[in-house]
């Protein structure tokens, strides 16, 4: 059964993200306001949404899991670290996008308001966290060091989400998840937008899964190593 | 594959001890403290991005001739377009009007009954009349579909 999963989920993910593109182009209608730019409702929306809950809540339960020690190990660890490199990814293109939408929409490219500034600082902490990863070799401090800031960086996460209720900005409310529960959306429109949703949230999976593997494979080929030096240190002792 | 990378298994000295765990708290605590001391500070409201029309009215005299961020949805009838740029007048209740004399080629959005953010500065410190550099529109997050056949109610909306 998980082998299917495995076999399926990267052809999954880009079948859906081909019939999202399919469906985005030509089917859906264009917008009685934006015409034809609103096209990039159908890949903007679910790259931030994807960064900010499916993958950086992985992130963040994955520390969580980690810090605790009744749960803690490296595989934890290595789901974090996945997570966190992908939804660095997700959240540069979700900027990328939303600068692309906004300069013909709005009329600029970026403002500092506060959606867009502090998915900016969401997006520093993210590169934080990887560098902090670096800055140390030990397993066990560099898995502590980075849960922590991977903690302290969700605490982001919902002021991004309420930024544009609890401040005036450029950036629009949202559409789907709002306060009471009107959906701004129909029909093709809001049918292709949860189609986008799905279609990256298996991107996501896919590519969380992949970059685990590679952290897997590297770590026993580490250990591989390691057992290969200590055999030929013991054969020169022998000797 | 292992043997090509060799493991460096040199005695080395181990890292200097952490210093105490107590200062890192103090540290973490200052930060918090300061963090919350500029928030409770009315930080806050400096992170809305404009004013809109309906605030300055209410107060004047705070805005004055000060370069500021001014929302309001664009009048029906009102729109010129002149050689530099757009004459037009945006409203916040009906009874709040800005005058803005806007300079450059607004945003391809830019219509009546749109929310837009213009940027610049009142002529004087009473009027209602608002030189602008600058206009930004702001769109609503509702998509509805551009359907031109489609069947209007007698009044001339669509559902």
């Amino acid at each position: 059964m998980q082998r299917l999963i495995s076999r399926s989920l990267g052809p999954l993910a880009l079948a859906t993200s081909v019939a999202t593109i399919v469906m985005g182009l030509w089917v859906t209608p264009p917008d009685v306001v934006q015409g034809d730019l609103a096209r990039l409702l159908y890949i903007h929306p679910a790259l931030a949404w994807v960064a900010l809950y499916l993958s950086f809540g992985t992130a963040t339960v994955a520390s969580a899991l980690y810090l605790w020690p009744r749960t803690r190990s490296m595989t934890a660890d290595r789901i974090a670290e996945a997570a966190v490199e992908v939804s660095t990814l997700f959240i540069a293109l979700t900027l990328i996008t939303g600068s692309i939408w906004g300069r013909p929409t709005w009329g600029v490219w970026w403002v500092w308001d506060a959606r867009l500034t502090s998915t900016a600082v969401l997006g520093v902490f993210m590169l934080g966290i990887l560098a902090l990863r670096r800055a140390n070799d030990d397993p066990a401090v560099r898995a502590k060091r980075s849960a922590v800031l991977a903690l302290l960086t969700a605490l982001n996460v919902p002021i991004v989400h309420f930024s544009v209720l609890w401040w005036k900005t450029l950036h629009q409310g949202a559409t789907v998840f709002t306060d009471n529960r009107d959906i701004k959306i129909h029909g093709s429109m809001a049918w292709t937008l949860l189609l986008s949703f799905i279609a990256l949230s298996l991107v996501f999976s896919w590519m969380v899964r992949t970059r685990y593997r590679i952290a897997t494979e590297s770590q026993s080929q580490r250990d591989r190593a390691l057992d290969d030096a200590v055999a030929q240190r013991r054969q020169e002792g022998a000797q | 594959m292992s043997d090509s990378t060799p493991l460096e298994l040199t005695p080395q000295s181990p890292a200097p001890v952490r210093a105490s765990r107590r200062r890192t708290y103090i540290v973490l605590g200052i930060l918090v403290a300061a963090v919350g001391a500029l928030l409770a500070q009315g930080m806050l409201s400096s992170l809305n991005y404009y004013k809109t029309v309906d605030e300055v009215f209410a107060d004047r005299a705070s805005v004055g001739t000060r370069e500021v961020r001014l929302e309001g949805v664009v009048q029906k009838g009102s729109v010129q377009r002149t050689s530099t740029g757009a004459n037009f007048v945006i409203t916040g209740v009906e009874s709040n009007q800005v005058r803005v004399n806007a300079i450059g080629e607004p945003p391809q959005l830019f219509r009546p009954d749109i929310p837009v953010i213009v940027v610049g500065s009142f002529t004087n410190a009473t009027g209602n009349t608002f030189r602008a550099s600058q206009i930004m529109v702001k769109h609503s997050a509702e998509y509805k579909a551009k359907y031109p056949d489609r069947v209007k109610a007698p009044d001339g909306s669509v559902r």
